[in-house]
């Protein structure tokens, strides 16, 4: 059993100022290198971030795997485009209202499922993303079937619609930096030691008069509800949704995202997603070297830093630096 | 009526004796390792395209197509071997997972750039002409299915209950440490349980394929069918990998008898959760072990 590090109060005032700090970098950008595809990037960066950052809070801190992100994700997509183009809601009201329904059916699911541990958990959310891709598929009447739907509305802010790649940036990366520290200063909450303390064992926490159980529904509720945010920001500036949304394939995409990142980190999950977002979009061209490429890749990965790519990278810089500061003081 | 019945008895055994041979490895490596094999599909997607390539496209003889096919498993299970535990001492159980799921996608690729992404299919062994029992219709090629998987998995029952290897296998899946103790060399087991796992799916490709089809892509639904049986019957026991493949094939099959072939997974995974809630340990209960005390998939 290890022992469970409780972060000090100081923690949360530097989390503001590094959090501060990274949004003042990411909305100066487009103000210092000016208009261009790269932004188009980044807001998908923005866009895949939110549910790599669900993921993170509940695997990384409760150490339980689900693989239903993808299909929050779909349900975000999809809620929110269904409101706005069916019944003509306001694109942002409509984001709210996606957000309770995914909330509600994650409430509903976690509370059957989490009874459930490691590997029989992964598999019963798994079997869960599947009905929900298939229920997309099928219900044509209301999701359009294969074909999907299109036409999905921009966000409108003070009258002007949200269409250009910059305006988009300048709402997006705020959004995601605010669930950021939401996650950051979650996970060094009480309730965030709570959780890393389930992850040691359950019945241990549940004998200190924490309701293990329903902690791990409330972090499956709000992980699902970054998921679902993300979705439905991503239906919103694509402008059409496809049942390959947050399909299977995307549901392992995130959790490769965690292994660049580490299991464990909620910056990592951002840094994962920013390398797969730029693997796609600039690397690799035919599907099938992509395939076997992120393959290799992430075995590679796994087998030379098991806690992640850029964990890894940290202990080998981190090592480097006391070891050269050693030399440095002998010379 | 007794049409019905007999066509969904006939389907649901071709169809679940597919599924039992890859429950079955799946089982098999889990036993051994804890491991839960991702990448267990590939075993029937790459002997499937290799027989399909040899003997359907550039004509071999069936029996070397056969034979290269097996080769061909043989050393793609040492390689998944050597991957997910010779070489990955240091990763957490979600880590291998994540190594088997990166071994999937990295095969399925190679295997569109060796052949292509098309569909893929070779003659059945004793041709199309199906017969009739009961006013059901049977394909020879289901009786080979049938047939072929009902041996293999007897013999794989056998060969853990009576012979020594099968007994030291058992044993190294109930405690290592124990086993160690006693003189039996673990990592040897381990090495069988890999082989002994493709060849049942390579196996799998080889009969499946003339009715099936098969691309290069479809090892990963099949892997997590056979996950989702093994699972179902409960984790480690092969008779539980054999009653998880025939009861999902039962319920896609009545579906698809009575309702829509597109909703034919529906039911299948509902009954999954179902299954998993009401008996946390699938159908026969199966082994307690330390792997599932775990919660955190994430520790080293």
């Amino acid at each position: 059993m290890t022992t469970i590090a409780l972060p000090a109060r100081n923690e949360i005032r530097n989390n503001a100022a590094t959090v501060l700090a990274f949004a003042a970098g990411m909305i100066a950008l487009p103000f210092v290198f000016g208009n261009g595809y790269y932004l188009n990037t980044l807001v998908f960066v923005a866009i895949l971030a939110l549910p790599a950052l669900g993921l993170s809070l509940l695997s990384g801190l409760s150490g339980q795997l689900a693989i239903s992100h993808g299909a929050f994700f779909a349900l975000g997509a999809y809620g929110s485009s269904i409101l706005a183009v069916r019944l003509g809601i306001d694109p942002a009201i409509s984001t709210i209202l996606a957000q309770f329904i995914v909330a509600a059916i994650a409430a509903a699911i976690g509370a059957v499922v989490l009874r459930l541990r490691s590997h029989y958990l992964a598999i019963a959310t798994l079997s869960f993303a599947i009905i929900v891709e298939l229920l997309i598929e099928e219900w044509s009447s209301v999701t359009g079937g294969m074909q999907g739907m299109i036409g999905i509305p921009p966000y409108e802010i003070a009258g002007m619609s949200l269409t250009s790649d910059k305006a988009v940036y300048l709402v997006y990366w705020p959004i995601t930096i605010l669930m950021l520290w939401f996650a950051l200063n979650l996970s060094v909450s009480r309730v965030g030691r709570a959780l890393r303390a389930i992850r040691e064992g359950e019945p241990i926490v549940d004998s200190l008069g924490i309701r293990a159980a329903n902690y791990k529904i409330g972090v499956y509720v709000v992980s699902s509800v970054f998921a679902g945010l993300g979705g439905s920001l991503y239906a919103h500036f694509v402008g059409f949704v496809t049942p390959a949304t947050g399909s299977l394939m995307f549901a392992i995409d995130i959790i490769m995202v965690l292994a660049l990142g580490g299991f464990d980190r909620l910056w990592g999950a951002l840094v994962g997603v920013a390398l797969i977002t730029l693997l796609n979009e600039y690397a690799l061209g035919f599907a099938d070297y992509k395939r076997i490429f992120l393959g290799v890749a992430l075995i590679a990965v796994m087998l030379v830093f098991p806690r992640g790519l850029l964990p890894g990278i940290i202990d080998l810089v981190g090592s480097g630096l006391r070891k050269g500061g050693a030399d440095a003081r002998r010379a | 009526m007794i049409t019905d019945l007999a066509q969904i008895l006939i389907t649901t055994l071709t169809v679940g004796s597919m599924y039992a041979l890859v429950a079955v490895g799946v089982s098999l490596i889990y036993s051994a390792t804890g491991v839960i094999n991702f990448a267990q599909g590939e075993f029937v997607m790459i002997s499937g395209m290799t027989v399909a390539g040899l003997y359907g496209q550039l004509g071999w003889p069936l029996a070397p197509a056969i034979g290269v096919a097996l080769v061909a498993v043989l050393l793609y299970g040492a390689l998944l071997m050597v991957l997910t535990t010779g070489l990955a001492r240091r990763t957490s159980l979600i880590g291998v997972l994540i190594i088997t799921i990166g071994a999937s996608i990295a095969t399925s690729g190679t295997a569109a750039r060796i052949w292509d992404s098309d569909t893929h299919r070779f003659a059945p062994f004793s041709g199309d002409a199906p017969f009739w029992v009961f006013g059901a219709t049977v394909t020879p090629q289901a009786l080979w299915i049938i047939g072929v998987s009902t041996v293999c998995v007897a013999g794989l029952i056998w060969f853990m209950r009576s012979t020594m290897v099968g007994k030291a296998m058992r044993a190294c899946s109930l405690d290592k440490s124990a086993a160690t103790m006693v003189g039996i060399p673990v990592q040897a087991t381990v090495m069988v349980s890999f082989l002994l796992s493709g060849l049942l799916g390579g196996v799998g490709g080889i009969v499946t394929t003339p009715l099936t089809t098969v691309d290069a892509y479809s090892g990963m639904l099949l892997a997590i069918k056979g996950f989702s049986a093994a699972m179902l019957g409960g984790m480690g026991s092969i008779v539980g990998a054999l009653l998880g493949a025939l009861l999902i094939a039962f319920i896609e099959t009545v579906t698809v008898t009575f309702g829509s072939s597109a909703l034919k997974e529906l039911p299948t995974f509902t009954a999954i959760i179902l299954v998993l809630l009401l008996l946390p340990r699938g159908i026969v209960g199966g082994r307690q072990e330390a792997g599932l005390q775990h919660e955190d998939l994430t520790k080293q």
